[in-house]
């Protein structure tokens, strides 16, 4: 079956929210995850004569994090990263803005040192609400390689967080 | 330290993101259908241009070939021929041969039964 408009807008719908919590932590830019999801979706969009719908949710997580890949790619060539610090949905009080905005940037700077194949795992298992075998699907790799990269990755980013914190 | 906490609390993203996409969508939807319109009235135009070439120099030719045959049959007899040879009618068009060709046997006329009383 052929992708109509009320299928994709139904995507977006479910996986908005799912997107931009994986993304966030790539590009830590509010405005870039929502441009980005936005041209994912339309990437699909041109071509939806030929796409499946049964295989929709997992082709815009393939689209969405070859278009992060490739923001990410271009903003270290250009040095042009970004941190808005835009963190939580409820108004902190000053104290916990302190703590929060700490908080980010240690994550941020563990994911940027976690090597990109174990940053995908671990944030699609957070974030995608995906299976085991569609994350394998969604990142080409073996299904009992997405739980023994998403182990080692946890590890390694405790060990990078915990770094941070004894500088 | 779960994972939850490690990679922070589950945000939401800015509003207005779905409006956005539909209109995208629906503009991308009109501009794909003007351009196939631009297509189709692109080659039905040069079907009938075509047509109406090939038309004009097909009535073109068929004029330039009766005038040569009036010309060459108005003009006097300068030719002979024999038995089911053909010879060549002058034509005053250096485009147009007229080649008058003969038959060995000799015509029959079209009532040739004679009734007797």
């Amino acid at each position: 079956m052929t992708l109509g408009e009320g299928d994709l807008y139904a995507s977006y719908q479910r996986l908005e929210r799912p997107l931009f919590d994986a993304l966030y932590r790539m590009l830590w830019n509010r405005q870039d995850c929502q441009d980005l999801i936005h041209d994912a979706f339309l990437r699909i969009w041109e071509r939806h004569h030929r796409v499946d719908v049964d295989r929709l949710d997992a082709l815009v997580w393939v689209t969405t994090l070859n278009l992060a890949r490739n923001r990410l790619r271009w903003q270290r060539l250009w040095r042009t990263e970004s941190f808005d610090a835009d963190w939580p949905d409820s108004l902190p009080t000053p104290e916990t803005l302190v703590d929060d905005l700490t908080q980010q940037r240690r994550l941020h700077k563990a994911l940027r040192r976690l090597p990109a194949a174990m940053r995908d795992v671990v944030l699609l298992s957070e974030f995608s609400e995906l299976s085991q075998a569609e994350i394998a699907s969604v990142l080409g790799i073996p299904a009992g390689t997405v739980a023994s990269r998403r182990h080692h990755a946890i590890d390694r980013l405790h060990a990078l967080l915990t770094e941070d914190d004894n500088d | 330290m779960t994972e939850s906490t490690t990679l922070g609390p589950k945000l939401k993203p800015p509003p207005g993101g779905l409006l956005r996409l539909q209109r995208a969508v629906q503009q991308r939807e009109i501009k794909r259908s003007h351009t196939k319109n631009w297509v189709v009235a692109g080659i039905t135009a040069s079907v009938l241009a075509a047509a109406v070439l090939i038309v004009s120099h097909d009535i073109a030719r068929q004029r330039q070939i009766t005038r040569a045959l009036q010309q060459a049959l108005t003009a006097p007899p300068q030719t002979h021929f024999d038995n089911g040879a053909y010879v060549s009618l002058p034509s005053h068009d250096k485009n147009v041969r007229i080649l008058l060709i003969g038959s060995l046997s000799p015509a029959v006329p079209a009532n040739t039964e004679s009734t007797s009383d």
